[in-house]
């Protein structure tokens, strides 16, 4: 066994029924996009939720998504993963949208990153809870760069050959990315004890 | 447990990139190159270091809290996309406070717009240029009227004071205060 993370293919539930839904969709059946949106609407609202750290923005924006894939539909080929595809549309969307917030905000993105103050409950949940918001909270002190191939590849399990097609950069350079974000993401965040490094 | 030295005592060779430890962690390289780096790693005290951390490392991100959407997305969009709705619109009631607000006084359609709180505003505004309107117009006529009015108040009282004389004949008439 060379390493225990599965690289599990985005694409890996593209099963029949979305194939036929895809196929609709593109004919113009509004109800068998719909459907194709209720299967992948919840990975995109969690990749711009975790990206921008904003609930109702995250939710704004995956609309957004949405239509801009219906809008984009003519144009895509089987050839590209329809969820990876979705990916690549969210992922230039949040990014937009980060490039926006620059613009308007000068101070870096601290809200939502406090730990919760409230009831601790068992001491073992407690710090499991400090040790989750420390990882949140230094995720959002990363490059955007590094903080899209993390959270494509560690929380939606894309396999580099489709990190590469989301980022839009060669397979060579997703290892490399991935190894630098890594190592950056340690440089905050102490995977063992949840201590964050400021 | 190092395979490839089985006396233990085996030099590990140079340290591998991180970019290896990080393609191993995600299964990424060739069994053989995994195996040659898992190899260094049983003799390397700093690489098994890096690898657990790594491995931690996507352990963390395993136990982040799930984020769920909650509501059904699909439902709303089918609706917008069915009206027909120019398909990058934003959809009213949703977006940032003021825009929202905005929404709120804006009203989409002229019949809707009677109703309005908007519609209130404008009314009161209305009647207010109409009533001033008015007032300009009954302004005019008032004004030669009052300055006639004083003129004949004036005209009570004669040019010459009373007892005086008349300064010459025909000066004073027969309704004055002059005889
Ligand atoms: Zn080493």
């Amino acid at each position: 066994m060379i390493g225990e993370r599965p690289s599990s293919g985005a694409d890996a539930g593209a099963d029949t029924g979305e194939v036929r839904e895809l196929a609709r969709a593109r004919a113009g059946d509004v109800a068998a996009f719909g459907a194709l949106v209720r299967r992948h609407q919840e990975r995109v609202f969690r990749f711009l939720h975790r990206m921008l750290d904003a609930r109702e923005e995250a939710m704004e924006l995956t609309q957004d998504v949405f239509v801009k894939a219906w809008q984009a539909l003519p144009d895509w080929r089987p050839e590209a993963a329809f969820s990876t595809w979705l990916l690549q549309i969210a992922r230039n969307a949040a990014l937009d949208q980060l490039r926006r917030r620059q613009l308007v905000r000068f101070a870096p993105l601290e809200e939502g990153l406090e730990v919760a103050d409230d009831a601790p409950g068992p001491e073992a949940r407690y710090a499991s809870r400090q040790r989750q918001a420390q990882l949140e909270r230094a995720l959002q002190r990363l490059a955007a760069e590094h903080r899209e191939i993390l959270l494509l590849r560690e929380v939606e399990g894309l396999a580099y050959g489709e990190l590469a097609s989301v980022l839009g950069i060669a397979e060579g350079t997703v290892k490399s990315r991935l190894a630098r974000a890594r190592s950056a993401l340690l440089e905050h965040f102490d995977p063992h004890t949840g201590a964050s490094h400021e | 447990m190092n395979s490839s030295c089985p006396t233990g005592s085996c030099a590990p060779g140079p340290c591998p990139p991180d970019e290896a430890l990080s393609a191993l962690v995600d299964a990424a390289l060739p069994s053989e190159a995994g195996a040659g780096l898992l190899a260094h790693c049983a003799g390397c005290p700093r690489c098994t270091r890096r690898l657990a951390e790594l491995r931690a490392l996507g352990d963390a991100f395993a136990a982040l809290p799930a984020i769920r959407l909650e509501v059904d997305l699909a439902a709303q969009l089918v609706d917008r996309l069915q009206a027909g709705a120019p398909a990058a619109a934003r959809k009213r009631g949703q977006g940032p406070w003021w825009v929202r607000w905005m929404d709120r006084i804006r009203p989409p359609t002229p019949w809707r717009f009677a109703f309005s709180p908007f519609a209130g505003s404008v009314a009161a505004v209305g009647l207010g240029l109409w009533l001033g309107g008015m007032l300009m117009e009954l302004e005019e006529p008032l004004s030669p009227l009052a300055a006639n009015t004083t003129l004949a108040a004036m005209s009570v009282f004669g040019s010459v004071p009373p007892g005086n004389l008349c300064p010459r004949a025909g000066a004073c008439g027969a309704s004055g205060n002059a005889r």
